[in-house]
């Protein structure tokens, strides 16, 4: 996916608070719209990611352990019961440790676009969970999570701007 | 051929928790018998230690301690969550407790490897005593002679 041409509009802002309140039901409606182009579904997925990342920074900020990283998503697993497979340990793990800057896993982590967007939305709302917010915590953290995505798509146009 | 003395010392130096004495005694071990008798006992061992702490009331316990278990081995140390694959180990576990897991992709060297950390990682959480380890290692001798026929 291009994300270089990627702006964050409101309409993606007002997605997210939706599946931060009522999780991936909340996007059903859009699954139409997402499918418009590629540069549509990139609005929404980069906030997506971009929630995934300061969601993760905040839990395993300041310090961590790799340990905690398993635990976390074992944990994520044990709550999913019979659908526990729906999360690969390894890609979760590596997900994590990417989003805190930890060494990568030295194992093979598997290339699997589906099981990717499982464990970011799992861990996501997971993390939301836990965090517990109130409506001011919720709307600090959204605004974090824009200015994070908008600081990232910044680095990826650069990325573009510098490769022609 | 049945299971040696040396096979079993190897093992249960490895049980103990005496690491250094394990790696001298498997560089000492015939690796051909090695090959049939301490993999036996290996297997036997995991399969014994896998049926002590996952079934409860002649049942296998919720998945869910499974994963818990795999977790908590590669919390240990910042290297093992690259020693130990979770899927792999959770999948050994879950075959061993006849609960519909396939096994048949993990390749005979990685299988190892795993069960020897699971087994050493499930002897560690029992806290035997040395008797206790003493039992257990006849027992899964008696058995892995049972399995190599």
């Amino acid at each position: 996916m291009d994300f270089s041409a990627v702006k964050v509009k409101e309409e993606n802002i007002l997605a997210l608070r939706s599946f931060l309140l009522e999780g991936p039901e909340a996007w059903a409606p859009l699954q139409e719209e997402m499918q418009r182009d590629d540069e549509t579904a990139a609005g929404y997925m980069s906030l997506l990611f971009g929630a995934f990342e300061v969601a993760a920074r905040r839990r395993f900020a300041p310090t961590y352990t790799v340990g905690q990283i398993v635990r976390l998503v074992a944990d994520l697993r044990m709550r999913l019961g019979e659908d526990a497979d729906l999360i690969n340990p390894l890609i979760a793990e590596d997900m994590l440790r990417r989003a805190v800057d930890a060494p990568p896993l030295k194992a093979g982590v598997p290339d699997d676009l589906t099981a990717t967007l499982n464990a970011e939305v799992y861990i996501l709302l997971y993390l939301i969970g836990e965090a517990d917010f109130d409506r001011a915590g919720l709307e600090q953290f959204i605004e974090e999570v824009t200015a994070y995505t908008e600081q990232w798509l910044a680095a990826r146009r650069s990325e573009a701007a510098a490769l022609r | 051929m049945p299971v040696t003395d040396d096979q079993v010392a190897t093992l249960r130096a490895l049980l103990a928790g005496h690491r250094e004495e394990h790696r001298r005694l498997l560089g000492q071990l015939d690796r051909e018998a090695a090959n049939t008798g301490y993999a036996a006992l290996l297997a036997a061992g995991l399969f014994e230690a896998v049926e002590r702490r996952f079934i409860r009331d002649g049942k296998a316990v919720d998945r869910s301690e499974v994963i818990s278990f795999v977790a908590s081995v590669r919390e240990r140390g910042d290297e093992m969550p690259d020693l130990i694959n979770p899927d792999f180990a959770e999948r050994i576990i879950l075959h061993m407790l006849d609960q519909g897991a396939s096994i048949s992709d993990i390749d005979p060297d990685t299988a190892i490897q795993h069960q020897l950390i699971l087994l050493a990682g499930l002897i560690g959480d029992s806290q035997l005593s040395e008797s206790e380890l003493d039992v257990f290692m006849q027992k899964i001798r008696v058995d892995a002679d049972e399995l190599i026929g």
